[in-house]
């Protein structure tokens, strides 16, 4: 640095216009992106578990539910605005919290592949070039360009404007409850498909299926609202003085419950288990097939709705993926290679086009070797998020753990329920793990190395994860130092134990 | 009074900081250098340490500026901002009341500006004092 010269002080920018109720409710939508989350997984719940798929989508909320609740404790007092890979090196230490980072960023590669594949074929479809849809190596070929527009647009760091963003959201939304009132209309009044279904309160019921798919169906629920969590924290970050923020992440999640629940009894009402198991092979197809069923001509709308939301989500996915390979990059735990940023674009450039290369390459080689390469990899991508979540409840626990019996308010939302949510995603990642572990179970009864390919996936990433993580140990980097701390009571309210004044 | 101008180390920043320098040394203001610095893709995970590496990446750009101005004879400040380029300097229009705002035209192509918006439109567009642009 040049003599005479001020060390760096950044000034903080004027505060951003009041957000209002509606912009609140479209932030809590947007980091879950609905539309293209239920095509990714209600077709593969549903063959998973029949008519409990309502059943499963709403008990996947609640470790979620416990799960967020880790996330919001956490972001208050880490002043970093961090996330796993922070909080969990800081609460348990670097071996931990090095395997949530490397986590998180392959989330962000497993994921991007899928959001190509479902944007590229619901445009498609949108079109009606269902030929074209249903072309693999054209859907592949065209994925791969959608991939590298997307990770452009991140790594130019363009955002659409929170207007832009509001309206499609909430177009979104829009779109998914018309189709799921015309399609429960039609299924009440007799004019369903032949195996279409009047709902029973058995719908609900996570445990009708048995546990085998009720595991799989769960771990895909929970991938159904991955990102959730986001919405709590960006809520309450932009709070301001009103409880509007507070009173938007309950309705944004009521909305977002609603509309799981929603479309979910109306698939069943009006096509019925048995055509989605017909419709097996194409799992994310399916849901365009009924969703032109429902509405016939304006089929296209929910096909929109698809393939928008499978676009704009790509912020919402590539941006903490590679956000996290930045920061592991300057906390010493990965290459500081991996830390440039562009100054121009202000955007952390080296890690996102590697997230990008490597998932290109990840959803190339996966469509060619593996007969249902999207849900596959959905399913060992749930089985990530899962481990980081899970990582994330203790963390909370550890990290508070010297304020937890201070008050009941901080034993039950800090301490216990974090953990419980915890425990229930280790039992869950365990319970898929002995499923998988048994091709017969799998979703295409295919076998690798007699484990099911979710599985061999996800042990694949971790043994990976693992030895870099060795790697990087041997290399003795400084980030290895890092111990292990709690929570500084100062950051934290007296109601909650704490001592902030 | 002061002038401000927008700068990131861009070769059109450049060409604006040139112009800022020459401008400022004639009509005897302080100049402002201004830059945004907050990570783009919003708010959200790991925020605070990607701004800490946009920061390391940026701050020695500034003060390379700032010092040019210097050499030139020009009072001058650098400034980072928590907030994108054009947020920046609306923060430093209303918190310091400078008489005109400098920028470059920028490097994106026409239709690229056309479809994500550039810098120097929307300054004109929020600015209630002269906005110069640079070519």
């Amino acid at each position: 640095m040049a003599e005479g010269t001020k060390p760096p002080q950044v000034q903080p920018g004027l505060e951003a216009n009041a957000i209002g109720f509606v912009d609140a409710i479209s932030i809590g939508l947007n980091a879950t992106s609905p539309a293209y989350s239920l095509a990714a997984v209600l077709g593969p719940i549903v063959v998973l578990v029949g008519v409990a798929a309502p059943g499963v989508l709403l008990a996947s909320f609640v470790p979620m539910l416990l799960i967020a609740s880790a996330f919001y404790f956490l972001n208050r007092v880490d002043p970093d605005c961090g996330t796993t890979f922070s909080w969990v090196t800081r609460a348990m230490g670097p071996w931990f919290g090095w395997m949530g980072g490397w986590a998180i960023a392959m989330t962000g590669v497993l994921v991007v592949g899928s959001l190509a594949d479902v944007g590229v074929k619901f445009t498609l479809l949108m079109f009606g070039q269902d030929e074209l849809a249903a072309n693999q190596t054209l859907v592949m070929v065209l994925a791969v360009g959608l991939i590298l527009l997307m990770t452009w647009i991140c790594v130019i760091g363009t955002e659409l404007s929170g207007r832009v963003q509001t309206v499609l959201n909430i177009a979104q939304v829009v779109a998914l409850i018309i189709f799921a009132l015309v399609a429960i209309l039609r299924g009440a009044t007799g004019n369903g498909l032949p195996g279409a279904e009047l709902p029973t309160l058995e719908w609900l019921n996570p445990f009708a299926a048995g546990t085998a798919a009720l595991s799989a169906g769960l771990l895909l629920g929970v991938f159904a609202y991955w990102g959730w969590e986001s919405a709590v924290n960006l809520n309450e970050e932009t709070t301001d003085s009103s409880s509007t923020p507070g009173r938007a992440a309950i309705v944004s999640t009521f909305i977002l419950l609603a509309t799981y629940l929603g479309v979910a009894i109306a698939v069943l009402m009006l096509v019925g288990p048995a055509f989605l198991a017909d419709n097996a092979g194409e799992e994310e197809m399916a849901f365009a097939l009924i969703a032109r069923e429902a509405l016939g001509g304006w089929g296209w709308i929910v096909l929109l709705a698809v393939a928008m939301s499978a676009v704009a989500s790509t912020q919402t996915t590539i941006i903490p993926a590679s956000r996290t390979a930045l920061s592991m990059a300057r906390r010493t735990a990965i290459p500081a290679y991996f830390g440039q940023v562009s100054s121009k674009h202000r955007t952390p450039a080296v890690s996102t086009w590697w997230v990008a290369i490597v998932a290109i390459v990840w959803y190339v080689v996966a469509s060619l070797i593996s007969e249902n390469a999207l849900f596959d990899s959905l399913t060992a991508l749930s089985l990530l998020i899962a481990f980081y979540y899970s990582l994330t409840g203790i963390a909370c626990a550890v990290y508070y753990r010297k304020l937890l019996l201070t008050s009941a308010k901080s034993f039950f939302l800090i301490g216990l329920g974090p953990v419980i949510g915890a425990i229930m995603l280790i039992w869950l990642l365990g319970l898929s793990v002995v499923e998988m572990s048994n091709p017969e179970n799998s979703y295409g009864g295919v076998s690798w190395f007699g484990l099911g390919p979710p599985l061999v996936i996800g042990i694949f990433l971790f043994t990976l994860g693992i030895v870099f993580m060795i790697a990087s140990r041997i290399a003795d980097r400084p980030f290895w130092k890092e111990r292990p701390s709690v929570v500084n009571p100062d950051l934290v309210p007296v109601s909650e134990g704490g001592d902030e004044r | 009074m002061s002038l401000a101008v927008g700068y990131n180390g861009g070769q059109s920043a450049r060409h604006a900081l040139q112009a800022a320098i020459a401008l400022a040394r004639d009509l005897e203001e302080t100049l402002l250098v201004v830059c945004g610095v907050a990570p783009a893709g919003g708010m959200g995970e790991e925020y605070d340490i990607t701004e800490e590496a946009i920061v390391e990446e940026l701050a020695p750009a500034v003060n390379e500026a700032v010092m040019m101005a210097r050499e030139a004879g020009v009072d001058a400040e650098g400034i980072l901002v928590d907030s994108d380029p054009v947020g920046a300097l609306e923060t430093i229009m209303e918190e310091r009341k400078p008489r005109m705002l400098v920028v470059g035209y920028g490097e994106s192509g026409r239709i690229r500006a056309a479809l994500f918006g550039a810098v120097a439109p929307k300054l004109v567009e929020r600015s209630d004092i002269p906005v110069l642009v640079v070519p």
